[in-house]
């Protein structure tokens, strides 16, 4: 089962989720323990925060603090209205300076040499990151349904035949293969599959 | 809100994926080589509802091959190791499909069916898609025949030895007590079949194992070294003395063990078992950890390994590791010899729980619940 980024789980939690995403969680959330279990602690997380903002600091002098803010506001009203008296009209106002056509071309012409610049640089930098960067280990892995192995892009697996894949017994060896165990319903016959990382 | 921009826009993505997808000419896809001196031969190949399909540059290959071989030998083929080569997949991309607990007589046919899935790059259409080798055939004598490119000559001995050892039990059972013992003996390997915990297992030979999909995101998990409990058998002619390994929440990494030789003899190669138990309290046989070093008569030697285990419940729910147990699964001497746990070394409960079925007992328990009672003593009277 594929489960939801820890971030979508805390935005779920906060129900901060557009709708659509919302339901879609939601029905993923109703069946999956683990997620739930996610869930709830957040909500827990946020019910402590909310608590601990609801708590007023002791000594606070609200009445003084609300009368500063008042004032405050109103003094800007004032302020506002001031200003406007003394207003000039837009029509006896400076004619607005313009930009040349040459200055226009000018800016044009830097932000496009930048963005070369840029390009060039992050398409040298993600070469540079991808000789970096190490491979996947390749991982071989064992379940009912069969063995496998991949290395995150190519990837290989050997199913179990019609089975009763309660039955079916998986293990690994630490040389790197991965094996399963099964009846074939079909003939009777044992049959095991294995995979081998070199 | 959507528009009919937005619904073209998806219509046109749709097109597309369906267009980079084109059905692969499966015609000489799977290509089977036999050496000329096998001794078996295909006596017929059903692709069935196999499948390739190209996706971009890659090709998704569903193959589900049915293959008869038929016994050209004059001895009873035990079991066979098919080797399954798909070229350019991750690290080689070998796999085998091996059939233990058979009993074919010279002439006749039976079946091996091959299931695989891959993904691999688009070849440039000279080489097969997956090529089937024999790796190796076990007849009744004990005798091999193959490359055993896969080692497959031991594996096979040491099933056909279990499958002796467990024919003998459930026979001398029957002769000695009865059908109804056999019927309650049967009975409860078919509830230690249900019983046993359901695990996925995964294993990195060298390196870090990715993060898996449902880690916990919100806290790291410390390395803590775990001892080896061990598991004893009074007939194993090797002694686990000490072993440790390290343990972060769902991995067993790196496990190593001190071993002695109790006998004269030198040991080729040898087994060990390794079983977890989570911190629900379930255990389950996960891994075994191969020694093929020459290990001289009462030798000692230390084991190392450097791979990563990590488990989970069948289905995805994650558990977390607590402790490990060890025990001696098989060995192999220096001079060709074998040994394998009787069933007396298996009789104690924790290791009849742990220790995995042989694929015999497998076989004749699944006879029980298909054809019941009647069938399985006739088959032990065979």
């Amino acid at each position: 089962m594929k489960h939801p980024s820890i971030d979508r789980l805390a935005l779920y939690a906060g129900g901060e989720l557009p709708w659509w995403t919302r339901f879609t969680m939601h029905r993923h959330v109703r069946g999956c323990v683990q997620c739930q279990a996610e869930v709830a602690l957040f909500g827990d997380v946020k019910s402590a925060v909310r608590l601990e903002a609801d708590e007023m600091p002791s000594g606070a002098q609200w009445d003084r603090l609300a009368a500063e803010m008042g004032a405050n506001v109103r003094l800007g009203l004032e302020a506002s209205e001031a200003i406007s008296a003394y207003a000039v009209p837009v029509d006896e106002a400076a004619p607005a300076t313009g930009v040349s056509w040459r200055m226009a071309a000018l800016a044009t012409a830097f932000v496009i040499l930048l963005s070369i610049g840029y390009w060039l640089n992050a398409a040298k930098k993600s070469e540079q990151l991808a000789a970096m960067r190490v491979p996947d280990p390749i991982v071989a892995e064992a379940s009912e349904r069969g063995v496998g192995m991949s290395d995150g892009n190519k990837g290989m697996e050997l199913q179990g035949p019609k089975a009763n894949f309660r039955a079916a017994v998986v293990t690994v060896s630490t040389t790197g293969s991965a094996g399963a165990q099964y009846v074939d319903e079909e003939t009777g016959q044992i049959t095991v599959n294995n995979v081998y990382v070199e | 809100m959507f528009t009919w921009s937005k619904w073209a826009i998806f219509a046109a993505l749709g097109v597309a994926c369906v267009a980079q997808e084109a059905g692969v000419d499966l015609r000489g896809g799977l290509k089977i080589n036999l050496p000329k001196d096998s001794p078996l031969a295909v006596a017929s190949l059903d692709l069935g509802p196999s499948k390739g399909t190209a996706r971009g540059g890659a090709v998704m290959l569903d193959l589900h091959a049915s293959l008869r071989l038929r016994n050209l030998s004059g001895k009873r083929v035990k079991g066979v190791t098919l080797l399954v080569l798909a070229q350019d997949v991750s690290a080689g991309g070998k796999g085998s499909v091996a059939v233990p607990a058979l009993d074919v007589a010279p002439g006749d046919d039976f079946p091996v069916r091959i299931d695989l899935r891959m993904v691999r790059p688009m070849s440039n259409g000279a080489e097969p898609l997956v090529q089937v080798l024999l790796d190796g055939v076990l007849f009744d004598d004990l005798s091999f025949f193959g490359e055993n490119r896969l080692n497959s000559q031991r594996q096979l001995t040491v099933w056909e030895l279990e499958a002796r050892r467990d024919r003998k039990h459930f026979k001398e059972m029957l002769e000695a007590r009865g059908p109804d013992t056999l019927q309650k003996e049967i009975i409860a390997a078919v509830g230690r079949q249900e019983t046993r915990p359901r695990v996925d297992v995964q294993v990195v030979r060298r390196g870090v194992m990715p993060r898996a999909a449902n880690a916990p995101a919100t806290n790291y998990e410390m390395d803590k070294e775990v001892q080896f409990s061990f598991l004893r058998m009074p007939g194993a002619p090797v002694d686990l003395m000490a072993g440790a390994a390290r343990i972060a929440g769902d991995q067993a990494k790196s496990p190593q063990f001190e071993i002695r030789n109790r006998e004269a003899k030198a040991i080729k190669h040898l087994e060990i078992g390794l079983a977890l138990k989570d911190t629900n309290g379930q255990e389950f046989f996960a891994a075994t950890v191969p020694y093929a070093e020459p290990l001289a008569g009462k030798g000692s030697a230390a084991l190392r390994d450097s791979a990563t285990l990590r488990v989970r419940n069948t289905g995805g729910t994650r558990l977390v590791l607590d402790s490990m147990a060890g025990f001696v699964n098989n060995v192999e001497y220096a001079d060709g010899g074998y040994w394998i746990p009787s069933r007396a070394d298996l009789s104690d409960p924790r290791l009849t729980r742990l220790v995995p079925p042989s694929p015999e007992e497998q076989r004749l328990v699944n006879l029980y619940r298909r054809k019941g009672l009647q069938a399985l003593v006739e088959e032990l009277r065979k």
